[in-house]
């Protein structure tokens, strides 16, 4: 099941208010912030993931994914450049 | 039919791919030059010119894909840093490939007998005879020629945004003026030859 990072009504980004022991049923409730990396999209995650698989390599990925090197970096440096503006939020 | 590979192919093929199309495009082109008896006397040129030399081709060929690849190399380093120098090199090669195409239309029978008919009566211009169905071919080369002109610069745009990743409307701009530069400094050093 898709983990929802936004809100459906406003938009606005999701904060974890309740989080349960699957063992003993335990449950914790709070106000956290969502995990830095559950803010991207399921997009933006796969290609993390993908990166960090192939070693760090773009050409790999590029390779992989059928798509030119330039390509490739410029999704990386996209999604940089949307990492260091989340980081910016405060 | 995927648009995607045909007016951005930079998206997909790897430089390699791109460089040997693009230096096997260049060599065909000047080939066809010859062939057609034009030259391209300019980054956006194709002129007749039936005295020209496969050696004079390539040279020309060369100078008009150099000066575009190195302004817009300078340009798309102030734009990103990371620019390589083969992926705009690659975009210079492939924007030619229609120029080439266009000096295979100019070839076609019609377009000769037109051609022949206005130098013949360079000074009498309103005695130019023209049949009407060379009329009608000249008509369809002229939009064909056109639209070939619009897909080379579609190609080196995208081409270009590929290698640079620009988005911002300046960047479009400064584009814009240096493949005007290109193509003024191209028919500066060209005009020599």
């Amino acid at each position: 099941m898709k983990l929802p990072i936004v809100c459906p009504s406003c938009e606005n980004s999701l904060l974890v208010s309740q989080m349960k022991c699957g063992n003993c049923e335990t449950e914790v409730n709070g106000k956290y912030d969502l995990p830095f990396y559950f803010k991207l999209s399921r997009e933006e995650q796969d290609f993390i993931l993908d990166f960090f698989l192939s070693s760090g390599s773009i050409k790999e990925m590029s390779k992989q994914a059928g798509n030119s090197y330039p390509t490739m970096r410029n999704k990386m440096d996209d999604l940089i450049e949307k990492i260091n503006q989340l980081k910016n939020i405060p | 039919m995927n648009w995607q590979i045909i007016f951005n192919p930079f998206i997909r093929f790897s430089e390699k791919w791109l460089l040997t199309i693009g230096i096997i495009s260049a060599i065909a082109g000047s080939t066809i030059a010859v062939y057609c008896g034009v030259r391209y006397d300019g980054v956006i040129d194709v002129h007749t010119f039936p005295d020209i030399t496969f050696v004079n081709s390539i040279k020309e060929n060369l100078i008009s894909i150099t000066l575009l690849t190195f302004l817009l190399f300078v340009l798309g380093k102030i734009i990103n840093p990371k620019t390589r120098f083969i992926d705009i090199l690659n975009s210079s090669l492939l924007f030619r490939i229609p120029f080439y195409v266009s000096a295979l239309l100019t070839s076609v029978p019609a377009m000769k007998t037109v051609e022949k008919e206005v130098l013949k009566n360079i000074n009498t211009l309103d005695k130019i005879k023209i049949q009407p169905f060379d009329l009608a071919v000249l008509l369809i080369i002229s939009i064909l020629l056109i639209a070939l002109l619009i897909y080379a610069i579609v190609l080196l745009f995208q081409g270009f945004k590929t290698a640079t990743n620009a988005k911002k409307p300046s960047h479009y701009i400064s584009f814009t003026i240096a493949l005007i530069l290109a193509e003024v400094l191209s028919k500066i050093i060209l005009s020599t030859f």
